[in-house]
């Protein structure tokens, strides 16, 4: 009787993808804390007052923008479905997160367009003041990291319906989970600076 | 979870299939192999820091006679904003970041780079980046050049350069967190590992601020100049990032290289080895650098956490330096390259920490000097000095650069350099590194501005400006010879042994040279433990 070796012990799971994800969001909140700071430094320099700081005839559409952290926050716990869903080998579910989170992507950047065109305002200034162009950097450059958001949403849900991920292997999922919720707290922060104090 | 496997490209001879240049060219534009990928950035490094060294070389004899130029007076602002955004990003940051892309993956005991292609994807970006900082240079753009448009390309082009160390600096990152071999644990991470580690993850918290600042300046300056001004106004709300604290980071690397380099040639294990962990987590601490953005707030020059990073700079390369002679002390010393260019990186890092702690100092005003500039377009904030300090960590960035591709040159290359023509290289680094600060630095005290060869001061300025000229030009004498020498014993050295300096760490177990590596089946953490 031929004798065998016993199987080698599975080899250690890395989560590499996902502490790339962790340190990447890490880098992307420094980031928007670099362009808000600069709102921010700007901002004071001009007064510290909405009056002095925003140009006559432009109004921010607070619901709009409102709307926006709400549908986010919303997106961030469809993208945690998506995980809970995985974990429990559900792979359908998974799926419907996933799209729902893409879902909820495009009407944020739905949102963000019709602020822009409520706002009617031209991104070279007329006045002199600064906020056009800081405005502009800084909610589009949330809305590239949008863009990137919902590109990882919809190819990890496909990926979840090919079967690329299970109850173990759900690191994918998380990570697609963890940019959202990045996402979330860069934008509570563009919010809060930019709409709400303005 | 099915997962695309990324296999290293050396199985084959390069180009063996076509033999054409451009099958080997797409053999390491495309190779997922780490040490090729960190040759590439290492190489091209180099060569870039090469022709800024000349640069430097030109700037510097042109202020010998500062009534009299032969610079164009238009051209002097440009190129010495270009060597000193390119010397930290077109080559210091590639050669370092190079060598750890390289090096890491060996010495935690992976068997590739975490997300090669993204590696590959990294050095794509930054060379592309690199291409067009260049050519807006030469443009007339970039900072302070008359050319608007291609200060917008420069913009563009240094956010791509800064986006694609980033990349690097997140697989180097993720390789150590989390493809360690069992049982390596992050306290017994080689040091070159550790000082990467601590490295890029400060890289990846401070650089995405510079991003920011980019974008800013790239929307602002495109959409009616507002409220950054015009191209001469750019360097004055990023140079946080090539000055103290945040150009530390590009010596930190070389930190752990000598604690690498220096216990491997003293024989012995480092003593008080977790003391020289804390020490580069400190280095690594003082030198974020985002918060004090002296563009955005001048104020910030003599205020506390300014205060805490120029004091505290030269602790850590005192301690690292300080374990590096005990470790010389307890052991048997051999003689190599390797070791004269840590010893001497060691140094010019303490030069430039040294240097640092004078500059909280208000009443000395090193960072105040209100001028114009000879062709009144652009206010002089400060003297030469942040500048010579940020030289001095620059150098010994390059310098380590220059001693890890010897040290590890055996492993990624399989054959040996010649040992003993290197050693004076390194000499003549240091002694550049030190011609080019101090000189500077003391001009500084008379008040010689910052990016200008048109001036007119008291002192012996024509001697400190001729001594610093000697100095780059030893700089660059000692990067072409050694680049020189690498190429020579790269191609025609004798063949290397597994492990010809009789290395500590897990990277001098692998069994085999260059393009037929086989990790060994029980990996060692430390060869003395074995």
């Amino acid at each position: 009787m031929a004798l065998a070796l016993p199987p080698a012990p599975a080899q250690a799971r890395t989560k590499s993808q996902f502490v790339a994800t962790g340190f990447a969001c890490a880098a992307g909140l420094m980031f928007f804390g670099g362009l808000l700071g600069t709102y921010a430094k700007y901002r004071h320099l001009s007064g510290g007052e909405t009056a002095t700081w925003i140009p006559k005839k432009v109004q921010l559409p607070e619901i709009a923008s409102n709307t926006m952290l709400i549908t986010l926050v919303l997106a961030s716990i469809t993208a945690q479905w998506a995980v809970y869903a995985m974990r429990r080998g559900n792979r359908r579910d998974t799926s419907i997160a996933l799209a729902v989170t893409a879902l909820f992507g495009v009407a944020v950047i739905n949102a963000q367009a019709f602020i822009y065109g409520q706002m009617k305002m031209p991104i070279v200034s007329t006045d002199g003041k600064p906020f056009n162009v800081l405005f502009y950097a800084v909610t589009g450059s949330f809305l590239f990291a949008i863009v990137l958001g919902l590109g990882m949403a919809i190819v990890t849900a496909f990926r979840s319906l090919g079967g690329r991920f299970s109850p173990t292997e759900t690191e994918g999922v998380s990570s697609v989970a963890l940019y959202w919720h990045f996402l979330t707290v860069a934008f509570a922060g563009v919010w809060f600076f930019v709409y709400v104090t303005k | 979870m099915t997962m695309t496997e990324a296999h290293l490209d050396n199985a084959a001879p390069l180009g063996a299939a076509s033999g054409d240049v451009v099958a080997r060219v797409s053999d390491w534009t495309t190779t997922v192999d780490h040490r090729r990928i960190g040759r590439l950035f290492a190489g091209t490094g180099l060569l870039a820091g090469l022709g800024l060294l000349v640069v430097a070389v030109l700037l510097a004899a042109d202020k010998v006679q500062s009534n009299v130029t032969f610079l164009p007076v238009h051209a002097v602002y440009p190129m010495a904003t270009l060597y000193r955004i390119g010397l930290p990003f077109l080559a210091v940051a590639p050669i370092l970041l190079g060598l750890a892309i390289a090096v890491v993956p060996l010495q935690v005991g992976a068997s590739n780079i975490a997300f090669p292609r993204a590696a590959t994807l990294s050095y794509v970006t930054w060379l592309g980046g690199s291409i067009l900082v260049v050519a807006s240079y030469l443009a007339n753009g970039g900072p302070g050049g008359s050319s608007n448009w291609y200060a917008e390309l420069f913009l563009a082009g240094l956010v791509v350069v800064v986006v694609g160390l980033l990349i690097a600096a997140l697989c180097v990152v993720v390789t150590v967190a989390t493809l360690r071999a069992p049982g390596l644990t992050l306290d017994r991470v080689p040091l070159f590992s550790f000082a990467n580690l601590i490295t890029c993850s400060v890289m990846l918290l401070s650089w995405p601020v510079l991003l920011a600042n980019l974008v800013d300046l790239y929307v602002g300056h495109r959409y009616g100049q507002v409220p950054f001004g015009n191209s001469t106004k750019i360097m004055g709300y990023i140079d946080w990032a090539v000055t103290h604290p945040g150009v530390t980071l590009f010596a930190l690397p070389a930190l752990g290289f000598i604690g690498d380099a220096v216990a491997t040639f003293a024989g012995v294990r480092q003593p008080l080895r977790s003391v020289m962990m804390v020490a580069i987590g400190l280095a690594g601490l003082l030198s974020f650098g985002a918060d004090i953005q002296r563009g955005l707030y001048p104020e910030v020059s003599y205020r506390g956490l300014n205060i805490v990073a120029s004091l505290g700079t030269v602790l850590p390369f005192l301690v690292v330096m300080g374990l590096a002679g005990l470790a010389i002390k307890s052991g048997k010393i051999t003689f190599g390259a390797p070791l004269v260019f840590a010893l001497a990186a060691g140094l010019t890092g303490l030069l430039g920490g040294a240097m640092s702690l004078l500059l909280p100092f208000s009443r000395l005003g090193l960072l105040d000097s209100q001028g114009v500039s000879a062709d009144q377009t652009r206010i002089i904030t400060a003297t030469i000095y942040p500048a010579a300090q940020a030289s001095a960590m620059l150098f010994c960035g390059l310098l380590a650069g220059c001693g890890g591709l010897v040290y590890w040159g055996p492993r990624l290359w399989g054959r040996r350099l010649a040992d003993k023509a290197m050693a004076p290289l390194a000499l003549l680094g240091l002694a550049g590194a030190a011609l080019v600060a101090i000189p500077e630095g003391i001009a500084a005290f008379s008040k010689q501005p910052i990016d200008e060869v048109a001036f007119s001061i008291g002192g012996p300025h024509q001697l400190l400006n001729a001594l610093a000229t000697a100095g780059y030009g030893l700089v660059a004498l000692s990067v072409v010879g050694t680049v020189l020498l690498a190429l020579r014993g790269f191609t025609k050295g004798e063949l290397a042994g597994v492990d010809p300096w009789g290395g500590q760490s897990l990277e001098w177990t692998v069994e085999g040279t260059n393009d037929r590596l086989v990790m060994s089946a029980q990996p060692l953490f430390d060869r003395k433990d074995a």
